[in-house]
């Protein structure tokens, strides 16, 4: 309902009070309040005024560089792919809860992944003062947050850089994922991080055949026309199984169905090709270290 | 949320395998496509083996059972819904042996009996939550070859599917598409035993490449990078470490010769958009043309129409692969229509400048082009201070694909009269994110009224035979064939053919929805149709309802429109 309210263009519809809103809004109020008080820090209040002509401009400005961007909402929020946002009645929470959590399958993302609350905020007293402007409070509480990431300094700033660099071909992210960035090929290194020492970690690296993390050992698949693949097994069903060819990076994720198997064997080795000391300096590997080593992912 | 073909759908015989069932219902899938007969396509004009129909780009078919004398008889024969109308219908479809493959929206691709309209399978890719919004929802087609189907996803993978059965072979993720901002929605090209695509992401802070995998296992082949990293040649024409995050795109479909082996791809514009001054200097390979070898992606010549572009143009758009009469000899020539309102003329086997001319009437941001290339009187944004100029970031013409026909020696290509506002903005990259430099609002014409056209022009002699206009700008490619016919349609969703010679409209059909897709043809067991798909939306479709307000009221839509004479 959200998508056809957003996209179908068919029959603009005048503002969220007339979608589906009030059933959507208690969700969309939870994913907020959950939002806040899980994956973001909260680390005060403050209070803002919607009809403040200073935050107005800060919300302008935001608008600009985020939203009316090339063919998104349109300079001054004037329309291109996404609805013109002028002339319109809007319910702050609701317009401020569209612009947090996004519209789930629409292009619409979340921004609270991007912007902290008060800037979400900010461009939401804009878009209401792009229409008549009626508000019932313009003075809303607003919880703070921040990103752990964000706060990375020397050497785990540098690792964490390193281990997502879009430049490197065989970087870390292109295999492992970590607290919801990066690529699950290989296992989840956020728990790994906080269990092994800074040496254990570097062990792991540099010859990943030592330990190989449970669900993580080799499959090796014959197919019915000869061909072999080993590497990670990523699901596996009644019809196919799925594995990640561990030949190439980006490792292809292959399937193959039932009547297309000659064989499925396991072996006790890893995936992760163990010549990572030539692709990272020594001092590169020790800052990757120093980043999971200081579990703020 | 992946479905794999249903047979009971198919043909309701309740057979459990899809290829055995489509069998029983009478339908074979033909021999293999295979890189011999991708590369002597028009050997075979009742099929469209490739996104253009032929790897010279060239959008042309020689059946001519429809021609000029019998096209207003010919009706509609089947439809198709993909029922995703969200970007509306930007495809080009594929027929290979009378099965057709088409993408949605979404990334849902069908496999159709091209006779009747009934679906053999389906595969819809799993929706992920975090796309890049920025690029859309839209898909413009797959890739056919070694038994698979390839097609690019909107979470930046390359996908091969089983031809026969639609069951997923591999998938490969070339970049994490939440991380760097970037996705698929061109189609990819098939050029020997690599698949080929490109990427969007230029008016992202990224980093633009063009990729190869191997067709068969997906395992990774090569990887051009758009903008040189430090210490490769051309990296110097980047300031700082503005490279990291100079966009380059090279989101449209690229061109292959397969006498010279030599792959040609477009690349987008520089990024941040309107604000170059971090990044001063040419910004090589974007806005370029680049020739590169198939087999290692290593470039053998480029050619930058447009250095340090500081206003969204793109050289994404096709490449055109002709050879033609010049300067006394027949030469191998490349037709690039650029967004900025002209289009390029190179000799492909070099590089070398040949001509560059104008497509549209309103045209300021250069005064011209002088004859070794040159831009004359750059008219380039300000920080700080609006200012008019045209054509509009929409483009002199959008991607939507000319086409050339050897019967008339013309290419056929749209136009669009507009103009905008735009401001420049200093801006600082945050990566995978928009990265615009400012803001734009569209605005009149200085010459005549804003709309569309089309035209047929000598693209040597640059001499226009014939225009016809439309109030709204025409968003759809064309489709020339030897039957002298030209088949596109229009925002309004009037499918339509004009006479190749003169322009004049001979047939027209209304769909219902706006057309923004690529129109094909094809024949089985004889009997020509033509395929066009239906489906307004789009950036643009959008975007032109800044000077249209009307046109935010246009219905969108995801409908295939198959035509014929009647039996």
């Amino acid at each position: 309902m959200a998508e056809t309210m957003i996209h179908n263009r068919s029959k603009p519809q005048p503002a969220v009070m007339r979608g589906p809103w009030p059933l959507l809004r208690p969700l969309l109020t939870a994913i907020t309040v959950a939002t806040i008080f899980s994956a973001e820090v909260l680390t005060a209040q403050t209070t803002v005024n919607l009809k403040d002509p200073d935050f107005i401009a800060k919300g302008s400005a935001l608008f600009a560089q985020n939203c009316a961007t090339g063919y998104c909402h349109g300079s001054e929020g004037r329309a291109a792919r996404g609805p013109d946002l002028r002339n319109k009645d809007w319910d702050s929470q609701q317009l401020y809860d569209v612009i947090h959590g996004g519209v789930p399958g629409t292009t619409m993302p979340p921004w609270n992944n991007i912007l902290p609350n008060e800037d979400i905020w900010a461009a939401t007293a804009y878009i209401i003062s792009l229409g008549p402007g009626n508000l019932a409070s313009a003075t809303i509480r607003v919880a703070r947050s921040g990103k752990g990431a964000e706060s990375l300094t020397g050497e785990a700033k540098r690792g964490h850089d390193l281990f997502f660099d879009l430049n490197n071909q065989k970087r870390c992210a292109i295999c492992h994922r970590l607290r919801g960035k990066g690529t699950a090929v290989g296992p989840d290194l956020s728990s790994a991080a906080s269990k092994k020492s800074a040496d254990e970690l570097m062990t792991d690296i540099l010859d990943p055949g030592v330990s190989i993390t449970e669900g993580f050992d080799q499959v090796v698949v014959t197919s019915t026309s000869g061909e072999t693949v080993a590497g990670v097994k990523k699901s596996e069903t009644d019809e196919r199984i799925q594995v990640y060819d561990k030949e190439a990076v980006p490792p292809p994720l292959r399937t193959f169905y039932k009547d297309q198997i000659d064989e499925v064997a396991n072996r006790q080795a890893s995936s992760m090709p163990a010549n990572y000391q030539s692709i990272y300096a020594r001092d590169e590997l020790e800052a990757i270290v120093a980043y999971l080593k200081s579990g703020n992912f | 949320m992946n479905r794999i073909g249903h047979p009971t759908t198919a043909c309701k015989t309740g057979v459990t395998s899809v290829s055995l069932a489509v069998i029983l219902c009478g339908l074979a899938f033909g021999d293999e496509v295979t890189p011999k007969r991708l590369n002597e396509s028009r050997s075979e004009p009742h099929n469209w083996l490739s996104y253009y129909g032929s790897y010279d780009a060239w959008r042309y078919s020689e059946l001519d059972q429809v021609n000029r004398g019998n096209v207003k008889k010919l009706i509609p024969v089947w439809t198709f819904q993909t029922g995703e109308i969200d970007g509306g219908l930007q495809s080009s479809p594929i027929v290979v042996d009378g099965v057709m493959y088409i993408t949605g929206a979404w990334n849902r691709v069908f496999a159709i009996d091209a006779v009747t309209g009934e679906e053999l399978w389906h595969y819809y890719h799993p929706r992920t939550e975090e796309i890049p919004g920025l690029y859309g929802t839209w898909n413009r087609g797959v890739a056919v070859g070694h038994g698979l189907v390839f097609m690019g996803t909107l979470d930046n993978k390359l996908v091969a599917l089983d031809a026969e059965s639609g069951r997923e072979v591999w998938q490969v993720e070339i970049e994490n598409a939440k991380q760097c901002g970037c996705n698929i929605t061109g189609a990819p090209l098939l050029v020997k035993d690599k698949i080929v695509t490109g990427v969007t992401g230029g008016d992202s802070a990224h980093r633009g490449y063009i990729s190869a995998f191997d067709a068969k296992t997906g395992r990774h082949a090569w990887r051009f990078w758009t903008i040189p990293g430090p210490g490769e040649p051309g990296n110097d024409t980047w300031k700082g470490d503005s490279w990291k995050f100079g966009g380059g795109s090279s989101w449209i479909t690229g061109s292959y010769d397969p006498e010279l082996d030599i792959l040609y791809w477009g690349v987008g514009n520089p990024a941040a958009d309107f604000y170059g001054e971090s990044r001063k200097g040419d910004n090589l390979y974007t806005d370029s043309i680049v020739a590169l070898d198939p087999d290692t992606g290593k470039l053998i010549w480029h050619y930058q129409e447009i250095p340090y572009d500081v206003w969204d143009w793109d050289s994404a758009y096709e490449i055109v692969l002709v050879d033609l009469e010049y300067g006394g000899e027949k030469r191998k020539l490349l037709v690039n229509p650029n967004k900025g309102g002209f289009t390029w003329v190179l000799d492909r086997t070099d590089g070398k400048f040949i001509n560059a001319w104008p497509l549209a009437d309103n045209i300021d941001w250069i005064s011209g082009i002088d004859k070794n290339g040159k831009l004359l009187d750059r008219k380039e944004p300000k920080v700080g201070e609006t200012i008019k100029m045209c054509p509009s970031i929409g483009g002199g013409r959008s991607w939507n694909h000319g086409a050339y026909s050897p019967k008339t020696g013309w290419f056929y290509t749209t136009g669009i009269e507009w103009c905008q506002e735009v401001l420049s903005r200093a801006e600082e990259p945050r990566e995978g994110m928009t990265y615009f430099g400012g803001e734009f609002t569209l605005a009149h014409t200085d010459k005549g009224e804003p709309g569309g056209h089309l035209s047929a022009y000598d693209p040597i002699t640059v001499e226009k035979h014939w225009r016809i206009r439309h109030k709204y700008p025409l968003l759809a490619s064309q489709l020339a064939t030897a039957g002298n016919l030209l088949f596109t349609g229009d925002a309004t969703g009037k499918a339509f053919a004009l006479d190749a010679e003169t322009g004049k409209e001979l047939w027209s059909f209304r769909t219902g929805s706006g057309i923004r897709s690529s129109p094909m043809t094809y024949a089985v067991k004889g009997r020509q149709y033509v395929a066009i798909p239906s489906g307004w939306g789009s950036a643009l479709a959008g975007l032109i309802t800044q000077l249209w307000p009307e046109a935010e009221d246009f219905p969108s839509g995801a409908t295939l429109f198959v035509f014929a004479l009647p039996e």
